[in-house]
């Protein structure tokens, strides 16, 4: 066990470094020019303007800044953001953390629409229900987010005025910051309005979110209970005389890796922003700051919020594969997988 | 289980229902940009979404009205002897946020501020190239000295917010930034991200405003913005498009202003078939611009007959200007063989698309070039684009500003765009900045025009309004075209 997390540690850093040598040099070479979008419109004489690149260290060689950046960035870093003159870290961070709780709550309503859903399916296999459950789980996959959060927003929140428009919580709510996360946040400080409101405004993007995740686990969890419960086993389990509850969690158990090998890869991909859900909803997280950062050419601010996707989708999928494990015996003792 | 969701019906109750009272004076702006920094004398000033916020917590010595020309504000009169010694008399009665007065002396301040060599302003350049030194000669009186007549002084000044001098000394910049401090009817509350919070100023010299608290928004989805208008979340949204002001419906309606923003077919003049100033009128002469305004715009757009429109200071309302003219059009292009190739940005496909079928018409072979937009940026910027349909702002309301940058010999390495260049227009831009004679100046300016419209480097479109979506509730608000919104006299149901 000890040795996979050092080799996989291992890799994540050769991951980071190669993620971080592509997007500096990439984001340099694409035509546009930060001084330019910084100053916009405004005439200002070439040497103001020289001035400020010079303050920014873009007058330096693209290898120098380089190693400037991988310098500082090794000892945590991550430089200041041109545009919005704050720490590349602390805004990231603060969209990471928007862009967490949105992603969390997503697959937590994903799986509960999802988990009972496969079940259902997997049991009455090839009758009505189950074909209904598949093609409703097509349907969540084909929708666009962007017209199902516009749908969410026009129905739920203009016309049936049950849930706000945007953002992520009321702006008359006062809320102290402890965590980062507004639902635990409220709940630590005993803010009851603040609960509701983040509750409200965190409900339908998660919602968007949701619905083709939940196709996802539906599908594929489906599929691993199909081949499972023909297993011998399970025959044997009910020839023992165990209720059927008892046989479910069996049952998910065993059928349970592909399912969350999925849902740790999704999560890694949400966790890089759900960028059209956040634009949408307009959710400050993560997928916004860094489009935005790439349209004013916000060079730290691309770098530091790529960087933070990169480290999250590696940390997710050690998670993931560490939970793979727990859940299947027989790779923590070595032996073949199935 | 049940319990549970009892529980959270009932938090939800709460939430929606206290937010509902809470709107009693409190207004909300949706706006479809985040502001950058709010602090005048800093870099990035961002746009009109950033001046819109500043100019609710500052004043400046003037103000730009709908006819974009500067009125008094904290100057309340000004005179200008021997062209290059403005005089400007102080209003005696303001106080910034934190008690300091404002006097002549602050007024100094700020303006030595964005001089200063190693001024951080955005309008330092054009500032210091104008001033030569600024003299407090009463305690509210305030002399301000040119290098040479700037008629376009005033204008500027129109666009420098005013701080409070020991308050800014104390904080510096970045304390001033987290908690600016100014003149005007609203007083900063907080920003939280894109969201900035202010509050009434009970104090405000030009009478206290109505609403008690005034929040900016950032909703730059154009779609969620409107359905945030609709839902009663905000109060106004800014730039709805054309083609969604049908959308305005029921509890909500949309407000029009007059825009600042000359949208024009540029052609390289360097370029072939744009090196031949007959094919350059026939260009202009081909497009049906009434058709434009009226298919493309539902009617919310001015043609333009010249590169200026009403408001602007040099716009010649007599003349006939550029026409439309297939025939002659056709007459001219239908025997030009070389391709034409008309580059735009996203944002601006649908009108390029439509100049380009226009030159179809005529007999031109053309075809439209999304390119984005930074590299858009580069390529008209260094003169190479052989064609493209762009936007300038114009919300200093002087032909100066764009003779400047687009047409002046001088106008410098990163300004090529049409490569266009001609020493009378040159002598003729000299003159105008070099008297204060507003007289002088428009004879001057209608040469300009007449040589502009006959060398045709630009083929003018359509200068567009600007459609802002409103809640029924509101009154007492008009929109500007200066993108401002003046609040005082603004109330809500």
């Amino acid at each position: 066990m000890l040795k996979l997390i050092l080799y996989r540690f291992g890799q994540a850093v050769v991951v980071l470094l190669f993620v971080s040598a592509i997007v500096f040099f990439l984001i340099r070479l694409t035509p546009g020019d930060p001084v330019d979008i910084f100053l916009g419109e405004q005439n200002v004489s070439p040497e103001q303007r020289q001035a400020y690149r010079r303050a920014l260290g873009l007058d330096q060689s693209i290898f120098v800044q380089y190693l400037n950046f991988l310098w500082n960035a090794v000892q945590g870093d991550l430089g200041q953001s041109i545009y919005e003159r704050a720490s590349v870290s602390s805004l990231v961070f603060n969209a990471f953390l928007a862009t967490a709780e949105l992603a969390v709550v997503g697959v937590l309503i994903a799986v509960a629409m999802g988990v009972p859903a496969a079940l259902v399916a997997a049991m009455n296999h090839n009758r009505l229900s189950d074909r209904f459950l598949s093609a409703g789980a097509l349907l969540g996959f084909s929708i666009p987010t962007f017209w199902l959060g516009i749908i969410l927003i026009l129905g739920l929140s203009v016309h049936l005025g049950l849930f706000p428009t945007g953002g992520r919580i009321g702006g008359d709510v006062a809320l102290q910051k402890i965590t980062g996360f507004v639902i635990l946040d409220s709940i630590l400080t005993g803010n009851l309005r603040a609960l509701g409101s983040g509750l409200l405004h965190i409900a339908l993007p998660a919602l968007t979110i949701a619905v083709a995740l939940a196709a996802s686990v539906m599908q594929v969890l489906r599929g691993s209970l199909i081949a499972v419960k023909e297993e011998e086993f399970i025959y044997a389990l009910r020839s023992r005389g165990l209720t059927q509850d008892v046989i479910y969690r069996h049952m998910l158990r065993n059928a349970a890796p592909p399912t969350v090998i999925i849902l740790g890869v999704k999560l890694g991909g949400l966790l890089g922003g759900a960028i059209i859900t956040e634009s949408v909803f307009s959710w400050p997280g993560l997928g916004r700051l860094i489009i935005d950062a790439i349209r004013a050419r916000d060079y730290p601010l691309v770098q530091g919020g790529v960087l933070l996707m990169a480290m999250a989708f590696v940390i997710v999928s050690l998670i993931t594969d560490i939970i793979h494990i727990l859940l299947d015996p027989r790779i923590r003792d070595g032996r073949e997988g199935k | 289980m049940k319990v549970a969701s009892l529980i959270i019906g009932a938090i939800a109750a709460i939430g929606i229902g206290s937010s509902a009272l809470a709107q009693q004076s409190r207004l909300v702006v949706g706006q479809s940009d985040k502001p950058a920094l709010i602090n005048p004398l800093q870099v990035p000033a961002g746009g009109r979404e950033t001046r819109a916020i500043k100019r609710q917590i500052f004043d400046a010595l003037v103000v730009q009205g709908n006819s974009l020309q500067p009125q008094p504000q904290l100057a309340k009169s000004w005179e200008v002897k021997d062209g290059t010694v403005w005089t400007f008399h102080l209003r005696d009665d303001v106080t910034f946020h934190n008690g300091e007065p404002f006097d002549a002396e602050a007024a100094k301040f700020n303006l030595d501020m964005i001089i200063a060599p190693d001024s951080k302003s955005a309008w330092h350049s054009q500032l210091s190239s104008l001033i030569e030194k600024v003299e407090v000669i009463g305690p509210y009186t305030l002399q301000v000295t040119t290098f040479k007549p700037a008629p376009t002084l005033l204008v500027i000044l129109a666009f420098q917010e005013m701080v409070a001098p020991k308050y800014y000394m104390e904080k510096g910049p970045e304390g001033f930034e987290a908690a600016p401090v100014g003149t005007g009817p609203f007083k900063f509350v907080s920003r939280d991200g894109s969201t900035v919070t202010l509050a009434r100023n009970e104090n405000y010299w030009g009478g206290a405003p109505q609403i008690s608290e005034l929040v900016f928004k950032t909703i730059p989805e154009v779609s969620s913005r409107i359905a945030a208008l609709k839902a009663g979340e905000i109060h106004i949204a800014d730039r709805i498009p054309n083609d969604l002001t049908d959308e305005l419906t029921g509890k909500v309606k949309p407000a029009v202003a007059s825009g600042t923003r000359i949208y024009f077919l540029g052609m390289n003049v360097d370029q072939d078939p744009f090196k031949d100033p007959e094919v350059r009128r026939a260009v202009s002469k081909a497009i049906d611009r009434d058709l434009m305004v009226s298919a493309l715009y539902k009617g919310q757009a001015r043609p333009l007959n010249q590169p200026a429109f009403p408001e602007m200071f040099g716009y010649q309302a007599s003349i006939e200007g550029v026409t439309y003219d297939p025939e002659a059009a056709k007459a001219v292009l239908s025997s030009v063989t070389t391709p034409i190739r008309i580059d735009v940005r996203q944002a601006d496909l649908m009108l390029a698309q439509a100049t380009q079928g226009f030159l179809s018409q005529a007999g031109l072979k053309a075809e439209v070039q999304v390119v984005e937009d930074s590299a858009f940026n580069d390529s008209i910027q260094s003169g190479r684009s052989q064609a493209y349909v762009s936007s300038w702002g114009v919300a200093e309301g002087d032909l100066d500003a764009i003779l400047y940058r687009h047409f002046w010999s001088g106008r410098g390495a990163t300004s090529r765009y049409t490569n266009y260049e001609n020493p009378e227009l040159d002598e003729l831009f000299a003159a105008a900045r070099g008297t204060t004679d507003q007289n002088e100046r428009l004879a001057l300016y209608a040469k300009v025009i007449e040589i502009l419209n006959n060398d045709a480097p630009w083929a003018p479109l359509v200068n567009p309004s600007e459609v802002y979506g409103v809640s029924a509730n509101l009154s007492g608000w008009e929109p500007q075209s200066t993108g401002l919104y003046f609040m005082t006299t603004a109330t809500l149901k």
